[in-house]
């Protein structure tokens, strides 16, 4: 029987409910077991997951962000005038784009191992820089360097997931040694691009300065632009192709239940494997799109994304790429029409009070699959 | 049993250092007497953490300053050798702590650095007060001058409200009056930032003009769109910003990205005067733009000089203060040879007799001259390479004297100077 | 590659390293109390340290209270706080709890910085340790009888590692009552202690409280030491450096926090002496590095920690 703090499989851990189960992988609708069979049949037969309760629970979840939504909005409008709520929120959904392309890594790697990966912020990082170093060091151009910096960053994760979390799962290693390893790992990642780079600031070789004039005034800087669209162009992709591609089956199922997905025939370790592959070159992408678009990158700059990150995911619900995409954007949103009622030195400050009352609130996300809690 | 182990570890733990900390008692050696000593400058720069760009730069302009210290000694033959130890504050007021120790456990007796205010308090207060170790911070917050130090702290940077003064006489004759003028403030959100803001803010609004803002950021935020949007809006008449490189370098992005900001209107804090242009910052933020920066940095000869010198030597690029922490570095060591020792106390004392026009001036061009002076026993009068150095009672630098330049073709090129009365 | 012997011998310098170690070790105890005897991830405890650094000093500059009332009532204040966090937050479970806290802590640190009037912003409080220089002055003068008068530092180690010594005999003593026992009995089974009656959820903010008090005198003594306070000096990274010394010293083990701190704070302070080929930016990266290397070498190869009992791991599958 594990311990209540090593069982990731909810986020609550009520003590009043101790009659049931304390690994709960259905948790919702009470029926352990039912909905991971039907992901797995869902799975082997090529067809979606089934709609049950979720559905309405998530729906109720959408209404809910949606009409918030709209009311900010029109407070927005309201006491700001179009023009400036409209600039804001564009410039939301620049910031939202580095949010959820950050947290959909995050958000995979939680929900398929259960693992908070404190070392993801600087997993970002580490592609940005590769990206650097190819682009203004070895004067590549940047789609090239983007690419070097997504492969050497999957290539990271994957080292990581085959040097130490393989072992460690085969240890059966606890949550906390999992966790804490993260935090070490974030440490060492970070220093030895310290070590190998400098503390100084370094920037790609791209024009930051020059923006497109969109209608109504409005204006959005071009290597934003691009930001946005490649950023968003990937995230849909990834999520399109995780929802109805049997590999994205395959980690929903892993993410209901590992043993019982190992039962049924699913080669965990080739799926969890891939999962790393994807969280890595997606952080990687979201390292150098981030850092590109802001113009300057120092050793620090993943880890002081990645409480936002962790907002973001926790946000959309964990384990969901259109729930990260939705979470970022949302967080984005936020931050930044928060910036026009209240000095901007709080904007910080603004998604980690979201990241707390999301967990108090909705701890399996506004968006969320309440399955996965 | 367990718990009787756990008090045996924790009591040999404790008797460990205690044991370490008597058998290095007896070890502390004694103050080697003049004329033949080895003087050891502690130099306290912050390698990591915030303030990590600013490390490298500071520490060579103090190695420079060691060599030219330890040349000019042997050209005028004296028996006085300098060597230079560095440890990284990391930022940080605890870290800074440790490493002042430890530079002064290596033999430091006088310090350059570190270079924020809190790190300076920190040592300042558990350290060198009661020591009398003399240090030089190169942060330059007005809050520095009023806490009680005990005459060891001297600054070769010169406090914030005399930058904020000239700032606003700048801006105050391009716009050719205050009255009813609107300047938008943007600021790094740290002690530098919010204190020249915040200093700004008064001497403007004290004059009959207006300000919008003052906008904090912070160096961490993932973009800057928003607060750039709120600095360019309605088209103020000036724009001053009290920010580092690297943060400015994205912010002024952002601000370019609006089409509404001209660099024309901005005005800058001694932080980033730095030239030529770093890559990190958009050149058209700062083509055409002016900065104010302490000192005479670009005209004298001896500015000319450290600029070759700093140049021709491998390591970082030129960098804000680091003609200052040379300064310092400089100081220190005349000051030891003023005092023929090598003793912190003395040194305290002799370094505000190297300022002021009472003594005869000497450049660090004529460093073996200004040594053979001192041992002479003539007052002299340290001309930096930041400016001619004037201690206060304080121990600040009082020459208010600020150079105006503007970046023309991503170099600096200096319009006029400005002096600033408090 | 050289090692400077002469001031890795100093006094001064051991004795700096001793109060940031008995710092430590103070701030970890409570991560012990938490993480080690109740199971309760704490990720926030450096937010806690802030909370009662700045209750100090604000109590002392803004309310001129007694320094020793201030004190008290810092860890007062801090414990408060852990009730309200962790009555909020509590009952999330593992990863959950790590993210509400350390979010919670980063909320302490915007306030310490944005709200300038209350906690003097960016430029910090300075001037609340008056009473604490005569104290010092006093003790200095009794020390001058043994011979150890010039040790500056000496009083606030001896103080440190007093209020140390009092917690670990307090704390000793709390773990062998039954308190103690239905602690040790949530962090084995949480639904087991709760199917046997006990309140699960008073017990975890108990425990959170306590820690929360710890971390304060810690702050307090940070306070003291650096001499004035400044929202960056409550960064995360202070509580990652603190699980660090947890899992050095041990999980469930309280005298091995010292051990633990002791030993890390030595390494990472003597590390700066080893002359390296390298920039000085880039060697100051080795030193946290090196704190990396210490949570992923313990975890990995000895995850009971150098000399915890293996059985108070609780990290079967």
């Amino acid at each position: 029987m594990p311990s209540s703090w090593c069982d990731r499989s909810t986020p609550r851990s009520d003590p009043r409910s101790a009659a049931t189960p304390t690994r709960r992988a259905a948790g919702a609708d009470g029926r352990p077991g039912d909905r991971a069979a039907a992901v797995l049949n869902a799975a082997r037969s090529g067809t979606p997951p089934p709609a049950d309760a979720r559905a309405a629970a998530t729906g109720a979840g959408r209404r809910w962000v949606a009409a918030a939504c709209i009311a900010a909005l029109a407070a927005l409008l309201a006491s700001r005038g179009a023009e400036t709520a409209a600039q804001a929120t564009i410039n939301g959904l620049v910031t939202g784009t580095y949010f959820a392309l950050g947290a959909v890594g995050l958000s995979l790697v939680f929900g398929v191992l259960r693992l908070v990966n404190f070392a993801h912020g600087d997993m970002l990082t580490f592609g940005a820089y590769v990206a650097l170093f190819l682009n203004a060091g070895s004067g590549w151009p940047i789609v090239p360097a983007t690419l070097g910096g997504v492969l050497a960053t999957a290539a990271l994760a994957a080292a990581s997931e085959l040097a130490i979390w393989r072992p460690m799962r085969a240890r059966r290693a606890g949550g906390f040694q999992m966790l804490l390893i993260t935090v070490g790992l974030a440490f060492v990642i970070r220093n030895c691009i310290q070590l190998a780079a400098g503390a100084d600031p370094l920037q790609l070789r791209l024009d930051v300065t020059s923006a497109v004039a969109l209608p109504g005034g409005l204006r959005i800087g071009t290597v934003e632009l691009w930001v946005v669209v490649a950023g968003l162009g990937a995230l849909l992709a990834v999520a399109t192709l995780l929802r109805y591609g049997r590999l994205g089956k395959e980690m929903r199922a892993l993410a209901d239940n590992l043993s019982l997905a190992e039962v049924a025939g699913i080669d965990t370790r080739r799926v969890i494997l891939a999962t790393w592959l994807f969280a890595g070159a997606l952080a990687g992408l979201a390292g150098v799109l981030s850092s590109a678009a802001a113009g300057i990158l120092t050793p620090n700059f993943g880890f002081q994304l990645l409480l936002s990150l962790f907002a973001a995911t926790i946000l959309g619900g964990i384990g969901n790429a259109y729930g990260a995409l939705a979470g970022g954007l949302l967080l984005g949103f936020a931050e930044e029409w928060s910036a026009l009622f209240v000095d901007a030195r709080w904007k910080l400050a603004v998604g980690f009070v979201i990241l707390i009352l999301t967990l108090l609130v909705r701890p399996n996300g506004l968006l969320g699959r309440p399955a996965l809690k | 049993m367990t718990r009787a182990r756990h008090a045996t570890a924790l009591i040999t733990s404790i008797a460990l250092i205690l044991g370490i900390a008597a058998g290095g008692a007896m070890m502390t050696s004694g103050v080697i007497a003049a004329p033949s000593f080895t003087m050891t400058i502690g130099d306290l720069e912050p390698y990591t953490g915030d303030l990590g760009p600013l490390g490298a730069p500071a520490d060579k302009a103090v190695k420079l300053a060691t060599a030219q210290l330890n040349q000019a000694a042997k050209q005028a033959g004296l028996a006085v050798t300098f060597k230079m130890v560095t440890a990284d504050t990391r930022s940080d007021p605890q870290a800074a702590l440790s490493a002042a120790r430890q530079l002064i456990d290596q033999g430091a007796t006088c310090l350059t650095g570190p270079a924020s205010t809190p790190e300076s308090l920190a040592i300042l207060n558990s350290i060198t007060k009661a020591r009398r170790i003399p240090m030089l911070p190169s942060a330059s917050s007005t809050r520095l001058r009023t806490v009680d130090d005990g005459h060891t702290i001297f600054r070769t940077v010169p406090p914030d409200n005399l930058q904020a003064r000239a700032l606003v006489l700048a801006v105050k004759q391009q716009l050719g009056g205050a009255q009813g003028k609107t300047v938008a403030i943007g600021y790094q959100n740290s002690p530098y930032g919010e204190g020249l803001a915040n200093t700004f803010k008064q001497s403007w609004t004290a004059m009959g003009g207006r300000i919008q803002g003052p906008f904090g950021y912070d160096p961490n935020q993932p973009s800057y769109d928003t607060e750039a949007a709120k600095i360019v809006a309605g088209s103020p008449d000036a724009f001053v910003f009290a920010d580092f490189p690297d943060t400015f370098g994205k912010v002024s992005a952002a601000l370019l990205r609006t089409g509404k900001f001209s660099a024309a209107k901005l005005f800058v804090s001694d932080a980033l005067a730095v030239s030529p242009i770093p890559a990190t910052i958009p050149a058209a933020a700062l083509n055409g733009a002016h900065a104010v920066n302490a000192g005479s940095p670009t005209g004298t000869p001896q500015a000319q000089a450290f600029n070759t010198l700093y140049l021709s030597a491998p390591g970082p690029k030129r960098s804000a203060l680091d003609a200052n922490n040379f300064d310092s570095g400089i100081l220190c060591g005349l000051a030891a040879v003023a005092a023929g020792a090598n003793t912190p106390s003395l040194i305290a004392t002799q370094l505000p007799k190297l300022s002021g026009p009472a003594g005869s001036p000497f450049t660090y061009l004529q460093l073996a001259a200004a040594m053979r002076a001192l041992r002479a026993g003539t007052r002299i009068h340290y001309v930096g390479v930041s400016g001619p150095i004037e201690f206060n009672a304080q121990g600040d630098t009082s020459a208010g004297t600020y150079d105006l330049s503007t970046w023309k073709n991503g170099a600096l090129v200096l319009v006029r100077q400005i002096n600033a009365k408090e | 590659m050289t090692i400077d012997l002469t001031a890795l011998a100093a006094p001064d310098f051991w004795i700096g390293v001793g109060i940031v170690a008995g710092i430590y070790s103070i701030f970890s105890l409570g991560l012990q109390l938490n993480v080690g005897l109740t199971g309760i991830l704490n990720f926030g405890q450096a937010g806690f340290m802030a909370v009662g650094a700045y209750a100090m000093a604000i109590l002392i500059l803004r309310f001129h209270w007694p320094a020793p009332v201030a004190l008290a009532a810092s860890a007062a204040i801090a414990m408060l706080a852990g009730v309200v966090i962790g009555a909020a937050s509590l009952r999330l479970s593992g990863d959950y709890l790590a993210m509400a806290t350390i979010a919670a802590a980063q909320l302490v640190s915007g306030v310490a910085q944005n709200a300038a009037p209350l906690t003097g912003g960016n430029q910090g409080l300075l001037g609340y340790d008056a009473a604490w220089t005569t104290l010092a002055r006093w003790m200095l003068a009794r020390l001058s009888a043994v011979g150890l008068g010039d040790q500056s530092q000496l009083p606030l180690f001896i103080v440190t590692w007093a209020i140390f010594g009092l917690a670990l005999a307090l704390l000793t003593g709390l773990r062998g009552t039954p308190w103690g026992r239905v602690l040790r009995a949530i962090r084995e089974d949480e639904a087991a202690a709760a199917a046997l009656g006990k309140n699960v959820f008073a017990y975890k903010l108990q425990s959170l409280a306590i820690a929360a008090g710890l971390a304060a005198l810690a702050g307090d003594l940070l306070a003291l030491n650096i001499t004035l306070i400044y929202p960056q000096s409550f960064s995360a990274d202070v509580t990652f450096i603190g699980f660090a010394v947890l899992v050095l010293g041990g999980l469930g083990s309280f005298a091995g926090v010292a051990l633990g701190s002791v030993l890390l704070w030595s390494v990472l302070e003597a590390a700066s002496f080893v002359r390296l080929p390298l920039a000085a930016d880039k060697v100051a990266a080795v030193q946290m590095l090196i704190v990396g290397l210490v949570l992923i070498a313990v975890m990995v190869w000895r995850p009971e920690g150098l000399r915890g009992k293996r059985e108070e791991m609780v990290l079967r599958g």
